[in-house]
């Protein structure tokens, strides 16, 4: 039961205390999901993406370096992993074909085998151009070297401090880097060593002194090979690799305090941002202009993300509440859920349906067997299905999740626009 | 229910004596009190109708009380008065003990090592730069109040550049009272190794002299605590914080108790000598300075209000919307 419910959950939330929670919005629930049943400040949830094959597994990078999957399917946590090398926390995680990139702190880029074989504690450094005459013989050997072959480098040093790593989702094998006096940078891991973009400094300001350098959060536009960033002094800037300039193309200001999440919208021209206020602000980015404000907040966000098609944007934060606003006709907040530790990344569920899909998938796969042609059989099995829904709703519910959230009636229901 | 009364003679620049002019109709729309272009005569109106009105309450009253007295035990009981804390909004942040997510969440916060006795609180007080001579009186006598604290005179240094001598020097906390115009009016509460910083408004701020019917000053004993009314989870931030500026074991043998109570979002600092005269029975002579406090922001992290997260900012005009509703 607890596997049905964690398949439909819309939102996955990291938190503190290294719990993982699933919301779903539809039934107003939260679950806590840990690895040992016990909440561990020390596996404290610093970076979430999707695993392989679209939203069944989560990838889960903690506090103490190990990365663990997570399945939704089945409502546990299935392997783990750790990833030394480097020092500090995972500031990004990206899932691409059969490996998983994870970046810290110090700047150590790594790509992992995500086959669930410990990997050499240094994995090995594989220029790819002398990669053919070294195992010339053996057949064990050559086969190391197929498997291999997949990803060439293996480590990248990208600069100490590190802020964020995003992966391009149109080019699984790019990925952007940027922190703290740290430029941004583009790097192609089936490439070479060097960035294939690396951004210049603006110029000197209206003093003529170095503007100081703090990139936040990174996201790769569709469509195109651009890039936005936010950074820690209110800025938000675009890149386009593909001109000849290295400076940004555009630059903009949001409020005074620095801006610590992104995220793009559905509708393509602009990017929502957050900063350490909880003050949200969505930016078109063709011009530069502020379009509006989301109002709701009252700890510093950590993570945003939009639904792909939806105009829905939910956002976590340090005063311990997930949000899930609308953005568009009419502006506002729709649900707000208390989750009582403090959040430090999020995940939405990109798919289209977000109503109860329960009981129809576990009916479809039993009728191909069947092989029935006519369709007054296949109405019926559908009214059973509905009339089976409410009884085993009340069975979900009776079953309940680990962590009911509510005391007090009707305080998870849609709120009114703020 | 009860109309203004309309005037019968407009023009007539007589007092009314004794005529009780007819009450105005519901339709068409009669005229109130309000329109009444001479003062004299409107305020006139305006008494008389208060009086009626005083009138016909007190009587209602008594009839209430004959009712009840009629009744004796089956009266039914009295009802309860609105207030604004009986009508407070339901916070779903509100902190249920037996949570063990929260719990854990508390247990292991940047409060651990006080409440698990590896430290003790070892407190420096300063100011804001220049300050005038109520803001140092009032350091004076936190200093008493709180145990194991000292004050230094802030040379206009950085509070960046202080923090880490302080945590070099072994300070578990640091408190800034901040002057305008020559009277305190804020205060930064930073909790020192990677603590968090809250930041209030002080208002009210009433020194020992100013303090009528006080008794003696405090002497060294440590005071115990009181906190009331933290109930959400802010709320608990907060009072840990209050609690963690205090030594563990309170010296009964003073009889001197700090108290931060805690009532619609104001915190109100106390500081008592009680005595019990009896079982039930206790008298209490307030000592020390006495100020109120309110939460402007929370700060995840030592004080840095520039580039630090904050984990809760107050917001007038998205929080204030509702009488009803309290964040701490």
């Amino acid at each position: 039961m607890a596997a049905a419910s964690a398949r439909s959950n819309h939102v996955w939330v990291g938190t503190e205390t290294g719990i993982l929670k699933g919301v779903d919005l539809q039934r107003k629930l939260a679950a806590n999901f840990t690895t040992t049943g016990q909440p561990q400040r020390e596996a404290a949830v610093n970076a979430l993406c999707w695993g392989a094959s679209d939203e069944t597994q989560i990838l889960v990078g903690c506090a103490d370096r190990t990365v663990r999957r997570f399945s939704t399917k089945d409502g546990a946590f299935q392997g783990q992993r750790r990833c030394p090398g480097g020092e500090g926390t995972f500031r990004g995680l990206a899932q691409a074909d059969s490996t998983f990139i994870t970046c810290v702190d110090s700047g150590v880029l790594r790509v992992w085998r995500s086959d669930d074989k410990e990997a050499p504690s240094d994995p090995v450094r594989f220029p790819f151009s002398s990669g053919g005459e070294r195992f010339g013989k053996g057949k064990s050997k050559t086969l190391k070297l197929t498997h291999l072959w997949f990803f060439q480098l293996l480590e990248l040093k990208v600069g100490p401090g590190v802020c964020r790593m995003r992966q391009n989702p149109a080019q699984p094998h790019v990925v952007a880097t940027g922190g703290k006096e740290n430029a941004l940078k583009v790097w192609d891991l089936q490439g070479s060593e060097e960035p294939m973009f690396k951004a210049k400094n603006v110029r000197h300001d209206w003093l003529d002194l170095r503007v100081p350098v703090w990139d936040q959060d990174i996201q790769f536009l569709p469509g195109s090979q651009k890039l936005v960033t936010c950074t820690g002094y209110h800025q938000v800037r675009v890149y386009d690799p593909a001109s000849p300039q290295r400076r940004p193309v555009l630059e903009t200001t949001f409020g005074e305090y620095p801006l610590t999440a992104m995220t793009l919208t559905p509708g393509g021209n602009s990017v929502i941002v957050g900063n350490t206020h909880g003050q949200l602000a969505e930016i078109d980015f063709r011009k530069g202009r502020l379009l509006g404000c989301l109002k709701g907040l009252a700890g510093s966000v950590r993570e945003l993300q939009c639904h792909p098609s939806k105009p829905m944007l939910a956002s976590c934060g340090l005063d311990r509440i997930l949000r899930i606003h609308r953005i568009q006709n009419p502006r506002g907040l729709e649900h707000k859920i208390y989750l009582k530790s403090r959040l430090n990344c999020l995940l939405l569920s990109g798919r289209e349906n977000w109503r109860d899909e329960l009981e129809l998938p576990q009916e479809r796969s039993e009728e191909p067997p069947q092989d029935s042609e006519v369709d007054e059989l296949w109405a019926s099995l559908e009214v059973a299905a509905k009339r089976k829904l409410p009884r085993v709703d009340q069975t979900l519910r009776a079953l309940g999740t680990q962590e009911r959230k509510k005391k007090c009636p009707g305080a998870l229901s849609p709120q009114p626009c703020e | 229910m009860e109309e203004p009364q309309e005037d019968a003679v407009p023009g007539d620049g007589a007092i009314e004596g004794g005529v009780q002019p007819p009450k105005a109709t519901a339709f068409p729309p009669g005229f109130s009190i309000s329109e009444i272009k001479n003062k004299q005569r409107r305020h006139l109106m305006f008494t008389r109708w208060k009086q009626q009105q005083r009138k016909e309450k007190l009587a209602a009253k008594k009839k209430l009380k004959k009712e009840r007295e009629a009744l004796g035990d089956k009266a039914p009981p009295k009802p309860v008065p609105k207030t604004i804390d009986n009508q407070r909004v339901y916070d779903e942040t509100t902190v249920d003990p037996n949570d063990e997510e929260v719990a854990y969440d508390e247990a292991t916060d940047e409060f651990a090592p006080y409440f698990n006795r590896e430290t003790s609180p070892k407190i420096l007080i300063t100011t804001s730069d220049r300050p005038h001579g109520r803001t140092v009186r009032l350091c004076h006598q936190l200093s008493t109040v709180i145990p194991n604290s000292h004050v230094y005179y802030r040379r206009g240094l950085a509070l960046k550049k202080i923090i880490p001598q302080c945590i070099s020097r072994d300070f578990t906390d640091l408190i800034v009272i901040h002057e305008d115009r020559k009277i305190p009016n804020g205060l930064i509460l930073s909790h020192l190794p990677n603590g968090p910083t809250a930041h209030f408004k002080m208002s009210s701020v009433r020194l020992r002299k100013e303090i009528k019917r006080r008794g003696k000053d405090p002497t060294e004993h440590v005071p115990e605590i009181i906190l009331n009314n933290f109930t959400t989870r802010l709320g608990h931030s907060i009072g840990r914080m209050f609690a963690s500026l205090f030594p563990h074991n309170p010296q009964f043998i003073g009889r001197q108790v700090a108290t931060f109570h805690n009532q619609r979002d104001y915190i109100f600092f106390r500081f008592h000598r009680y005595i019990f005269k009896s079982e039930k029975k206790v008298g209490i002579q307030e000592l020390g300075p006495r100020f109120t406090l309110k939460l402007r922001s929370l700060q995840k992290g030592t004080f840095d209000s520039k580039y630090g997260e904050y984990e809760w900012v107050h917001k007038p005009r998205e929080m204030d919307t509702s009488r009803r509703k309290f964040h701490l």
